[in-house]
């Protein structure tokens, strides 16, 4: 049989919205993408974990790991073209991404421990979860090497009841300059001494006044964060390297001191992601062996930092990586990468599943802290953020009295603006 | 015979002319796209390392106090911009190319805000943060993976842009030879129709046919020496003039990086630095005429279809004549 000329054209005009409907629904159904800060080792982690949701779901992930993610996200909104989902550094772009009207619900997506850290208002005003936590690090830890300490101070500073106080006395007897500290980040430089002072305003003043003080309702001028900033001028002062070198020593090699011979300091403040650059000094320590960790006094309060994912375009295929990434399954593929340093919210994930007696520990720590709050400046407005970064290494540069009353001045006047 | 002469003929035109498009598309990408974003990248990386040098020999001198960074920091900046915008333009790297772009371009802004925060606290009498300051920038520049290397990224895939279309099929011998033999194929059917028609109607010569013969011998010449000429260009356009615009630049960077580090170590450094785009401008002139040379095909263009229909049309005028004299 001939086919005849409307057949033909029948079977192209068919054949035609086939392949657009085929075109069409791979944009909502069948591919999300993921624009990440991650590259590396964490990239690959990310990607295990993404390769699961792959072949469970059928759906293709696209990620686009780059290091100035915050900035290939806003221009992407510029230009109206946003990736499906994204993740951010911090709160503070989580609730201003949400006023702005770019972000949509979670729903029901955002649970466990700190449920309440993605919760932001709309553009209407409404407060609902906007994003989900896709890994937290825990910040309120001082790391230490066992053998350069004198006999019994180990076990003395585990002791359950140890105050600041106690702890600053027992570390300034071991040493001249018994602190490891380095400020510098790249282009973030400054936030290892903003967690210093989160650190020390959370567990000296309590929750309520560190809520206040990160909500912009406590002066920095007041009592409470002049203190925290004072004992922090002592760290300064008791630091390794003088305050020359703490400004030009990065974050992740100021603790490899402890690992010297002789040391060149004995205590490092730092959050559970740091053993990874410990594992870069000389002799390759080891968790547990060669460094532990206590907690910073003050027991069953918590800070903790984080990776934040939010959803910037509504698709079934975006929700659906939404809802497994928050899942026990696909928490449970990163948190079980040995170094990983990653934590998970989750609470069906127990501390005896984490690779190691040191990470066991510190998911302990978390999952039995009686308060858990996120780093200050990461939830502060990013004009806020930038300033206390500045101020630290300001005072770090100069801690004496004077310099600091002219920072905390200055950052009174940014916090009424911002 | 009349068919076959007018099919090798129309083959011969349609290889010819792929030949003539794809080339000249090769050569224009090259020219268009490759090229300039590469010269933008390697430019980019050049300034941004004299802007480093120069923000040190500010600070270093004490002019910082009165003039921040200084003017030729400030300049520096501007040409980072500008060639970076000039990539933008050309669109290379597609999606993903656009990602990191935006990215490099973050990181400017980045790295610029960083030596301004230097500025401000170096005039505040803050010395030593305003140091640090300009340290975090220079790391921010030179770090494994910093702002330097990215930009450095863009200019490999470009370069390698410029390799593959210099690697590209339409513009080797290979292309060439295949025309010729197309054209061979054709001259040997038309002599063999001369040599049969000669014989079998006892006439010396067709004179449409061997006109025919001599127009294909022709255009074929100079289709050849033409993308022959065009390949030449290409090849010094790509394997010696680019390349001796990177070793321009790679000295001025040098200069630059070296100078900066001397700074940076409180060690003396020579006041003028790397950066010397009049120096930069006069490498690119080779480089701009080899292209020129590549483009221009000399009106084969039109050449090409019109020859190619006049060998056919008098083939076909050959045949035709002989075998109306035969009907006759």
């Amino acid at each position: 049989m001939r086919p005849s000329p409307a057949r033909a054209l029948c079977a192209l005009v068919l054949l035609c919205a086939a392949a657009l409907t085929a075109c069409g629904g791979s944009g909502g159904d069948r591919t999300v993408t993921v624009l990440g800060s991650w590259t590396g080792a964490e990239h690959e982690a990310f990607g295990a974990m993404l390769a699961e949701f792959e072949r469970e779901t059928g759906i293709d992930v696209k990620y686009t790991g780059t290091r100035d993610a915050r900035a290939v996200l806003a221009s992407e909104l510029h230009d109206g073209h946003p990736p499906d989902t994204a993740v951010l550094a911090n709160p503070g772009d989580l609730r201003a991404y949400a006023a702005d009207g770019h972000l949509h619900p979670v729903g029901s997506a955002s649970q466990g421990i700190a449920a309440g850290l993605t919760t932001a208002a709309g553009p209407d005003g409404g407060r609902r979860p906007y994003g989900i936590v896709l890994k937290a690090s825990v910040k309120s830890l001082i790391w230490y090497a066992p053998d350069t300490l004198p006999g019994g101070l180990a076990e003395r500073l585990r002791d359950p009841s140890l105050t600041w106080d106690d702890l600053a006395a027992a570390v300034s007897g071991t040493a001249d300059a018994p602190w490891c500290l380095g400020l510098e980040d790249t282009s973030q430089s400054g936030w290892p001494g903003t967690d210093w002072i989160e650190d020390l305003l959370l567990h000296l003043s309590g929750p309520e006044v560190y809520d206040d003080w990160v909500a912009g309702r406590l002066a920095w001028t007041s009592p409470e964060v002049r203190r925290a900033w004072e004992e922090f001028g002592t760290v300064v002062r008791d630091a390794h390297g003088g305050n020359g070198g703490i400004l030009l020593t990065g974050y992740g090699e100021a603790g490899h001191g402890m690992f010297a011979d002789p040391p060149g300091c004995r205590f490092d403040h730092a959050g559970s992601f740091i053993p990874a650059f410990y594992a870069q000094a000389a002799g390759r320590p080891e968790p547990g062996r060669d460094f532990d960790f206590v907690p910073f006094p003050g027991r069953g309060t918590v800070e903790i930092g984080g990776d934040l994912l939010g959803m910037f375009r509504d698709t079934p295929a975006a929700r659906r990586l939404v809802a497994y990434l928050t899942s026990e399954e696909a928490q449970r593929t990163w948190i079980e990468r040995a170094g990983s340093g990653a934590y998970s919210l989750n609470r069906d994930i127990p501390p005896g599943d984490y690779p190691g007696d040191v990470p066991r520990r510190i998911a302990g720590l978390l999952a039995g802290a009686e308060t858990v709050r996120f780093d200050a400046s990461d939830s502060m407005p990013s004009v806020m953020a930038a300033a206390f970064n500045h101020a630290v290494l300001e005072y770090a540069a100069e801690p004496g009295d004077e310099r600091l009353d002219a920072i905390l001045t200055a950052l009174d006047k940014v916090r009424r603006t911002a | 015979m009349l068919a076959i002469s007018v099919g090798i003929a129309l083959l011969f035109w349609i290889v010819a002319t792929s030949v003539l498009v794809g080339g000249q598309s090769a050569v224009e990408s090259a020219r268009e796209k490759g090229v300039p974003a590469y010269i933008g990248a390697r430019t980019a990386h050049a300034a941004l390392s004299d802007a480093d040098r120069a923000a040190w020999q500010s600070f270093r001198s004490g002019a910082a106090q009165l003039t921040g960074p200084g003017q030729r920091f400030r300049d520096d900046i501007t040409t980072a911009g500008d060639s970076l915008s000039r990539i933008a333009e050309v669109d290379v790297g597609g999606e993903t190319g656009r990602d990191l772009l935006r990215s490099v371009n973050a990181q400017v802004v980045t790295y610029q805000g960083l030596v301004e925060q230097a500025d401000a606290t170096y005039r505040k009498g803050l010395e030593e943060l305003g140091y640090a300051y300009l340290t975090y920038a220079s790391r921010m520049l030179h770090a494994d993976g910093g702002l330097l290397d990215r930009i450095d990224e863009i200019a490999e895939r470009d370069r390698r842009a410029v390799d593959e279309r210099h690697g590209s099929f339409w513009v080797t011998d290979a292309a060439v030879a295949a025309v010729c033999l197309l054209a061979a194929a054709l001259l040997a059917v038309l002599g063999y129709v001369q040599v049969a028609m000669a014989r079998r109607f006892r006439r010396v010569l067709n004179l449409p046919l061997l006109a025919a013969s001599v127009l294909l011998l022709g255009l074929t010449a100079w289709f050849a020496a033409t993308f022959l000429r065009v390949g030449d260009s290409f090849a010094a356009a790509s394997e010696r003039a680019l390349p001796a615009f990177d070793r321009t630049i790679q000295a001025q960077i040098a200069a630059a990086d070296a100078g900066a580090r001397a700074l940076r170590e409180d060690r003396p450094a020579a006041a003028e630095g790397g950066l010397d785009l009049a120096a930069a401008e006069r490498a690119q002139r080779p480089l701009t005429a080899r292209f020129g040379g590549a483009t221009d095909t000399g009106g084969l263009v039109a050449g090409l279809p019109a020859g190619t229909a006049a060998v056919a049309g008098l083939a076909a005028l050959g045949i035709w004549l002989r075998l109306r004299e035969y009907r006759r």
